[in-house]
C-alpha cells in the first residue's frame, strides 16, 4: 500500500523490504516464517540479496521456500556465492521459482505495486576490488578468468538496468549479492575487500542510473553507502542490519510520464 | 563466555572431514607455540569448509592458548557447530564463545530514501 509522505510532494511511495545472507539450512526451519508473516503489514515487496542458503543444496532451498510461504508480498531474489557451492544453483533457483520467487541473474523484472511499476535488475555480481585497489585482466589465465567474470556480470547488470527504462519502470532497483562500493564494506578487514565486490558494478549502475542498490555479502560491513555518481547503496546482509529484514520507503520517479504521481491509498 | 569442555572428537564425527591446512604427518605444536597467523588460517579454513558449518564471516582472535570466536550465526545449533568444529581443529585451545545468534525481531519502521 502506497503512503503519502508530506515531505515528498505527494509522490507515491513503495515500501521495499530487503535482506541478504539468510544462509538457510535445515536448522532454519520455523525461524523465518513468523518474521515473513509480518511483511504484509509493513512492506509491498521483499528483495533477497543472495546467500539464501548455506551451501546451495536443493533441500535448503526447500526449507527457504517453506519459510517464505508465510509472506504474502511479491518476492524477487538473486543468488549469492554460497548458493553456488554445491553446483546446484539451477535447482535452488527452480525450487524458489516454484514458490513464486522471481530469481534474477542478469535479468530485469517489473513488479506492479498498485499504480507504481517497481523495476528490479538483479545479478549476483562478483569480486575484483574497488577503484585503485583492484585486480586487472592481466597475467595468469586464472587471474584473467576471475576479472573477466566480473566484467561479464557487470555488463549484464548494465543491460538489465537499461531494460528497466524500456519496461517503463517508475522505480529502478539494482539487486546484487556482491558490493558495488567500499563504503558498505567498511568494518571488514581491508585485505578481503577484493573478494567482497567490484567497482565495475558501481560503474554499470552509474552509467545507466538507478534509484537504489541493495546488496549483501559483507557481513561485517555497514548499511549505508553511495556510488560515485550518488546512487544510494544499502548493505542488507542480515548480520549488518541485525534483523530479519529492513524496510525502505522509495518514491516513484516523477519523470516516468507522470504515471507514478498517482493516488495514495491509506 | 568460556565454553565448557567439549568431547574429544573422533574421525567418525566428521566423515567428510574439513580440509585442514595443517594436516599432515608432522606433529603439531600446542596452539600457543604455533604462529598466530597459521592458527587463525587453520580455524578459518575449517569453518569455511566443514560441512557442519560453512561459515565465512566470523572473526577468530588468538592470544596465547585462548581463541575467541566472534560474529553472528543464523541459529543456536549453528553456534554450537561452530564451536565444535573449532574445538576439533585446535583441541588444546581455550575457546571463548563471543558468537551471537541473529535477531528474529522484526522492525517495521522504514527508512525513507
Amino acid at each position: 500500500v502506497n503512503e503519502l509522505d508530506p515531505q515528498d510532494d505527494g509522490a507515491s511511495r513503495v515500501r521495499v523490504a530487503a535482506v541478504g545472507d539468510l544462509h538457510v539450512g535445515p536448522d532454519s526451519a520455523g525461524h523465518l516464517a513468523p518474521c515473513f508473516e509480518q511483511l504484509a503489514g509493513c512492506a509491498d515487496l521483499l528483495l533477497l540479496a543472495g546467500d539464501l542458503t548455506r551451501v546451495g543444496r536443493a533441500e535448503e532451498a526447500e526449507v527457504l521456500a517453506a519459510e517464505l510461504a508465510s509472506a504474502t508480498v511479491p518476492i524477487v531474489a538473486v543468488l549469492g556465492n554460497h548458493d553456488y557451492h554445491t553446483d546446484q544453483a539451477d535447482r535452488v533457483a527452480a525450487r524458489l521459482a516454484e514458490a513464486s520467487v522471481q530469481v534474477l541473474e542478469g535479468e530485469a523484472c517489473v513488479v506492479p505495486v498498485n499504480d507504481v511499476r517497481v523495476g528490479i535488475a538483479g545479478v549476483k555480481g562478483f569480486g575484483g576490488g574497488f577503484a585503485g585497489r583492484c585486480g586487472s585482466d592481466f597475467g595468469e589465465p586464472e587471474m584473467k578468468a576471475f576479472i573477466n567474470h566480473t566484467v561479464e556480470v557487470s555488463g549484464t547488470l548494465e543491460r538489465a538496468l537499461a531494460a528497466l527504462t524500456t519496461m517503463e519502470a517508475d522505480i529502478r532497483v539494482a539487486l546484487l549479492h556482491y558490493a558495488p562500493v567500499p563504503d558498505t564494506c567498511r568494518g571488514e578487514p581491508l585485505e578481503i575487500f577484493p573478494f567482497l565486490g567490484s567497482y565495475l558494478l558501481a560503474e554499470a549502475i552509474d552509467r545507466t542510473g538507478a534509484d537504489v542498490v541493495f546488496h549483501g555479502h559483507a557481513h561485517r560491513g555497514n548499511e549505508r553507502g553511495m556510488t560515485p555518481a550518488g546512487v544510494r547503496v544499502r548493505n542488507v546482509a542480515q548480520p549488518v542490519i541485525g534483523a530479519p529484514f529492513h524496510v525502505y520507503s522509495l518514491p516513484a520517479r516523477q519523470a516516468a510520464g507522470g504515471r507514478a504521481k498517482a493516488t495514495a491509498h491509506g | 563466555m568460556t565454553t565448557p569442555a567439549h568431547p574429544r572428537p573422533t574421525d567418525e564425527s566428521r566423515p567428510d572431514g574439513p580440509a585442514r591446512a595443517g594436516d599432515g604427518p608432522t606433529m603439531r605444536h600446542p596452539v600457543e607455540l604455533e604462529p598466530v597467523d597459521y592458527v587463525i588460517s587453520r580455524i578459518h579454513s575449517a569453518l569455511t569448509l566443514d560441512p557442519r558449518v560453512h561459515e565465512q564471516g566470523l572473526d577468530v582472535l588468538v592470544s596465547g592458548r585462548r581463541v575467541t570466536l566472534r560474529g553472528e550465526v543464523a541459529t543456536e545449533s549453528r553456534r554450537w557447530a561452530v564451536l565444535q568444529v573449532a574445538h576439533e581443529t585446535i583441541p588444546d585451545a581455550e575457546l571463548v564463545d563471543d558468537l551471537r545468534v541473529l535477531s528474529e525481531t522484526v522492525t517495521t519502521e522504514s527508512e525513507a530514501l
